[in-house]
């Protein structure tokens, strides 16, 4: 061999090693596009359940090319006893989701390099994590099932950085807490159900990443039950699945606005049957759908027309797997990235009622003219204290930072007018408004000066040990 | 020789270096400081170029814009009549060629234009220079002037055009124009600041809106007039009063005259200022009358539970009376109503379901038809005289969108031939004026600050508590050398006043990125004018009156002889030519409710439009500053002065007007009066 030819092969030795390095790196970047969904063995998850369905032991995440139906599969968790949750990063590099590596571990979250398909552990705790979501500014929010004290084993929301510092708990209820989404406009849609003292409905709350400001974003028609993951949409709309309770428990589509969620309702497969499981919008105004024909068959993935509300080719399925949580590796716009008013070396938070006798609920005393004088606040396991309202019906209260407290309303002989609430907290230097108690959302404050801010806030938890009279006195002195 | 030449090199680099990086650390302490962050970019162009006022660098780094704001058109539909609020023209505008093929020069901002029956004839208010141009239209040349009231801006020619109603906006009047003598013939009182005028279909009622509130006890509910004018006997017979609204823009009748629809906002500034979740800051709507005998008065909302319509200015019916169109400004959206579903609403609800409407945000649901997205800053609207189409202006983009009202659709955007490139303030301008950058649209810097002044409310800013530290609004006319900023003065400038802690507390949003903030701060530095004040000093000659009150600003000596205190003069914290020392003053002004601090020096340029003053808005009027709060001589000494002293010294107060529109040796002046 001579030196040319030397060089020749040489060089053509190069071109190929160039040529692999970049077949390699295109492998990497070819996520872009594809379809990763949760995949569960039939014979570990019941469908037809009445769980919230937020984990699935020995699942797995499977990623598809979505024109390739029979294409391969390719399985992005094989170290895992369990994967589920997908949720993509804003620029469609990274995936965070829940996992079990093995079947004895609590669920941690974890996030994938989609490039590389290296995964890292985000959380570690004890007990599982659940349903991550990534927040603007290098943040994740989870929910974190929490030890019974008394009040039954609730999932809490929290956040942190994605790796893994400042830990906040940002719910302080005894609810089961899951999150649903991100809205765009930044805050966090948690599915939400009371747990204590007495099971509640399952309801979408809206609610700043700091967990101030929670309010009722969505709740279904009696007997319904919406379902754990949304998907809010550029043309502002709300997609998720929504089960019947009873003996007929359909899962249909269901969109909401999201400029008046609560009176938008729309039912996409309300004439179709068969169940749906996930929904996944997409830019064209179709869907991928989670589907299952009928109940000897296992979920698959479906493409739907939104227009036609009509389902259309099967996807990817498999007899012995069911398929759920579809997302696309394609990127996608980023929240807002809200502002934190919270100092967190407050011990307490500010919350004032413009007009505790605007309520809609139905009267609850023996008589419907009685007028509300006092509230009570009520804590987890005793009273807070009772406070009498102003004339206009406002208070204002001081309360302990992220203390769960609920109100009912007293009249002048300590009848329970109506309430309790549902479960409040105030973040530390939150300051929290409501128009009345438990009033129409969609009603707007009428534009006075509430009585109860022209003095200082009524202190909670109060000095209980206190007559109501002494409780007066407390606020009178307090203002000088 | 080669040594030699590399220690040179090197001593150059040392000497370079020296300069280099301590200048650089200057920089980033200036920029750290103005910004009041530490990762503002090091860029002395976004502060320093797009900043420049009244010389050569800003005619180059600005551009002459047009900003259309009203508009009329002819009444075979051919043409288009666009007031140019910044150009200083009326553009005439083929509706064929979709040509701008006039620009006929106007008065100083100029606000409306109305054409009459045969189309020959347009009237054109200029709002800065208190009159009307009367212009005849084949010729397209200005034919008379009309003189006015204070501050022109909307009209309307009466059924038989033989008078004019011309809405003083500054002196709160409607002037009546005799168009036979060219002269005015009665001068109307009408509401705190009016700008917008109807004619009733029967040519019997002219309505007049108003936008700022009206008198009332401290931090009572809020409401402002609609005021009701007899065209026939030319007097006012009604003054209407819309409770907890203010802003209305602009009133129009639906063609049978069973409704009168307004724009208004509906504040809620009495509120502590503690979320913007559930309509808790502000909210957008229309107040409707039934004109009439036993007519009602309400106010139905046009926003969404998490969507809110900002800034509505300009409404119209079309000649079917079954749909209204609303442009809501500040998020660049005309609302389309359908006034069927309204009346339907009207006739099968209680005074009371009214009442609790006016604060739902779900009820819009029932009659608002559509939103159509327009370009920014939609202002007035008119309708071709078929109905067919609807002309929308575009200010900040310099623009008539235009919609047909079938498809609800926009057609086409008629280029007036501004220019083309955005400037930096440009841009700024546009986000001063859009909502997009508060939680769900709720209220933009325009909302609170409308044409850049202030909007007369006191806000319930809740900085700690709730019940504490009540905020008057502040002007933004013209404040670049008015720093620090905020009552408490805790801004050293626009920066830090628009920066982290205005989205932490008061958009409660993502924050402006720079490159918004530096656009933002240019435009308020750059872009806002004082108005003349001719209403009180129109020439820059004091009256007689004036002049006494003069002397009492700048006196040293109590009318006894006693020699007051410098610190207590007048003329020490407000010196000219801003009126203002820029220092923080403890004045005896302090309420229960406010912290103990003191608080930032006001300018005093145009007073006379401002009101209620002192930093919680507690004196309604100029002269309760001192007769009422400001009894204990600290702040300034007034107690030895007579009744008509302090009226003379009111009167110079309210003269006071930008130093750009004194005569050149007005400084001179105020020296040797000094003296």
């Amino acid at each position: 061999m001579n030196l040319r030819k030397a060089f020749l092969l040489a060089g053509y030795i190069f071109a190929l090693g160039l040529t692999g390095v970049y077949l390699v790196s295109c492998k990497n970047h070819s996520m872009k596009g594809m379809l990763i969904f949760t995949r569960i063995p039939v014979d570990r998850f019941n469908p037809d359940g009445d769980g919230l369905s937020h984990d699935f032991p020995g699942s797995g995440l499977m990623a598809v090319k979505p024109g390739e139906a029979g294409g391969p599969e390719i399985n992005l968790t094989p170290g895992f006893y369990s994967a589920c949750s997908p949720q993509i990063s804003y620029d469609a590099t990274h995936l965070l989701f829940a996992g079990q590596k093995n079947e004895q571990d609590p669920w941690q979250v974890w996030e994938m390099d989609l490039k590389h398909k290296t995964s890292k552990q985000i959380t570690d705790f004890k007990e599982s994590c659940f349903g991550p979501a990534y927040l603007p500014g290098g943040r994740l929010v989870f929910s974190r099932e929490m030890p019974d004290t008394g009040t039954g084993t609730t999932h809490t929301l929290f956040t942190m950085n994605l790796d893994g510092s400042n830990l906040q708990q940002i719910t302080f209820h005894p609810d089961d807490d899951y999150v649903s989404t991100i809205l765009r406009d930044g805050r966090i849609l948690m599915l939400s159900k009371q747990i204590f003292p007495e099971q509640g409905e399952i309801k979408y709350l809206a609610m700043r990443p700091n967990g101030t400001k929670a309010q009722l974003f969505y709740q279904g028609e009696k007997g319904t039950v919406p379902g754990f993951r949304v998907y809010e949409t550029a043309d502002e709309h709300i997609y998720f699945i929504e089960r019947k309770t009873g003996k007929n428990k359909k899962r249909d589509i269901i969109s909401i606005r999201y400029n008046r969620p609560l009176h938008s309702r729309v039912n996409y497969t309300a004439e179709i049957s068969g169940n749906f499981y996930t929904v996944l919008p997409l830019p064209s105004g179709d869907m991928f759908v989670s589907y299952r024909p009928s109940d000897n068959q296992a979920i698959a993935l479906y493409h739907f027309s939104g227009e036609k509300k009509s389902i259309g080719e099967r996807l990817f399925g498999d007899s012995k797997y069911h398929i759920l949580d579809p997302v696309l590796v394609e990127p996608y716009n980023r929240p807002r990235k809200l502002p934190d008013e919270l100092n967190l070396t407050y011990p307490t938070g500010l919350i004032v009622c413009q007009n505790v006798n605007i309520t809609s609920l139905p009267d609850t005393a023996s008589s419907s003219t009685a007028k509300t004088t006092k509230i009570e606040v009520l804590g987890l396991d005793k009273s807070l204290g009772i406070v009498p309202v102003e004339d206009d019906g406002s208070f204002y209260l001081k309360v302990t930072a992220d203390l769960p407290f609920r109100i009912r309303a007293l009249d002048d002989h300590d009848r329970v007018l109506y309430g309790p609430s549902d479960w409040i907290w105030v973040r530390p230097f939150e300051r929290r408004g409501c128009v009345g108690c438990h009033e129409d959302p969609e009603l707007v404050p009428e534009n006075v000066v509430p009585l109860a801010i022209k003095t200082w806030p009524v202190l909670i938890p109060v000095d209980t040990t206190q007559s109501l009279k002494n409780v007066q006195t407390f606020k009178v002195s307090d203002m000088k | 020789m080669r040594k030699k030449r590399l220690v040179y090199l090197g001593a150059i680099f040392v000497v370079i270096g020296l300069i280099i990086i301590p200048a650089h650390n200057l920089a980033r302490k200036h920029v750290n400081y103005m910004t009041a962050v530490d990762d503002h970019p090091l860029d002395c162009i976004s502060c320093h170029l797009y900043t420049q006022r009244d010389n050569f660098l800003a005619k180059i780094v600005n551009a002459p814009y047009l900003s259309p704001f009203n508009l009329a058109v002819s009444p075979d539909g051919s043409k288009l009549y666009v007031v140019a609020q910044e150009g200083n023209a009326l553009l005439v505008v083929d509706n064929q060629s979709d040509q701008v093929t006039d620009k006929i020069p106007v008065g100083l901002q100029p606000h409306s234009v109305v054409i009459n029956r045969d189309g020959n004839t347009a009237f054109v208010s200029n709002e800065w220079a208190d009159n009307v141009y009367e212009i005849d239209l084949p010729s397209l040349k200005v034919t008379d002037t009309l003189i006015t009231g204070n501050g022109p801006a909307g009209m309307v020619l009466s059924k038989d055009e033989k008078f004019l109603y011309v809405v003083d906006s500054y002196s709160n009047e409607v002037s009546i124009i005799d168009l036979n003598t060219k002269t005015e013939k009665k001068r109307l009182v009408a509401g705190n600041n009016p700008v917008g005028a109807a004619l009733s279909p029967s040519g019997d009622l002219v309505y007049v809106t108003s936008r700022r509130i009206l008198p009332r006890p401290y931090r009572a509910p809020i409401s402002t007039e609609m005021t009701v004018i007899d065209a026939a006997k030319q007097r006012v017979i009604e003054r209407k009063k819309f409770r907890d609204a203010y802003i209305m823009e602009n009133v129009t009748f639906s063609p049978t005259g069973d409704l009168a629809v307004a724009t208004l906002i509906r504040p809620k500034n009495l509120m502590p200022s503690i979320q913007v979740e559930q309509g808790w800051m502000m909210t957008y709507g229309m107040g409707i009358i039934e004109p009439g005998k036993n007519g009602r008065i309400f106010q139905l909302l046009t926003d969404e539970p998490n969507a809110y319509y900002s800034d509505p200015f300009d409404v119209v019916v079309t000649p079917d009376g079954k749909k209204a169109f609303i442009s809501n400004s500040g998020v660049d959206v005309i609302t389309v109503i359908d006034l069927n579903k309204v009346r339907k609403l009207l006739a099968t609800s209680t005074p009371e379901m009214l009442k609790t409407y006016s604060d739902h945000l779900g009820i819009s649901s029932r009659y608002v038809l559509k939103r159509i997205r327009t370009g920014a800053n939609p202002k007035g609207m008119v309708l071709s005289p078929d109905g067919k189409h609807l002309y929308v202006t575009e200010r900040l983009e310099d623009k008539v969108a235009v919609i047909n009202t079938e498809t609800l659709e926009i057609e086409k955007q008629i280029d007036l031939g501004g220019p083309g490139r955005v400037t930096v303030a440009r841009k700024g301008r546009r986000l001063f004026n859009n909502s997009g950058h508060t939680f769900q649209n709720q209220y933009g810097c325009y909302t609170c600050h409308p044409d850049a002044n202030e909007d007369g409310v006191v806000y319930n800013m809740a900085g700690v508590g709730m019940g504490r530290n009540l905020t008057n609004t502040l002007s933004l006319f013209d404040i670049g050398d008015t720093h620090p900023y905020k009552w408490n003065g805790h801004n050293q400038s626009v920066y830090k006043q628009d920066g982290m802690r205005f989205s932490t507390f008061l958009t409660r949003t993502e924050p402006f990125d720079y490159d918004q903030l530096d656009a933002l701060v240019a435009y308020i530095i750059t872009g806002i004018k004082n108005p003349p004040n001719l209403r009180y000093n129109p020439t820059g000659e004091l009256t007689e009156i004036q002049k006494r009150g003069e002397k009492i600003f700048f006196r040293t000596h109590t009318n006894f002889g006693k020699e007051i205190p410098i610190n207590n003069r007048c003329y020490i914290c407000h010196p000219p030519p801003h009126f203002t020392n820029r220092k923080l003053e403890n004045v005896g002004t302090l309420a229960e409710t406010d912290d103990s601090i003191p608080f930032d020096t006001p300018d005093l340029i145009d007073l006379f439009a401002g009101g209620p003053y002192l930093h919680d808005g507690r004196a309604a009027t100029l002269e309760e500053i001192w007769t009422k709060y400001g009894t204990e001589d600290r702040h300034g000494v007034i107690n030895d002065l007579t009744k008509n002293q302090l009226n003379d010294l009111i009167e110079y107060l309210k003269s006071i007007r930008d130093s750009r529109y004194y005569p050149k040796d007005y400084h001179k002046i105020l020296k040797e009066l000094n003296k």
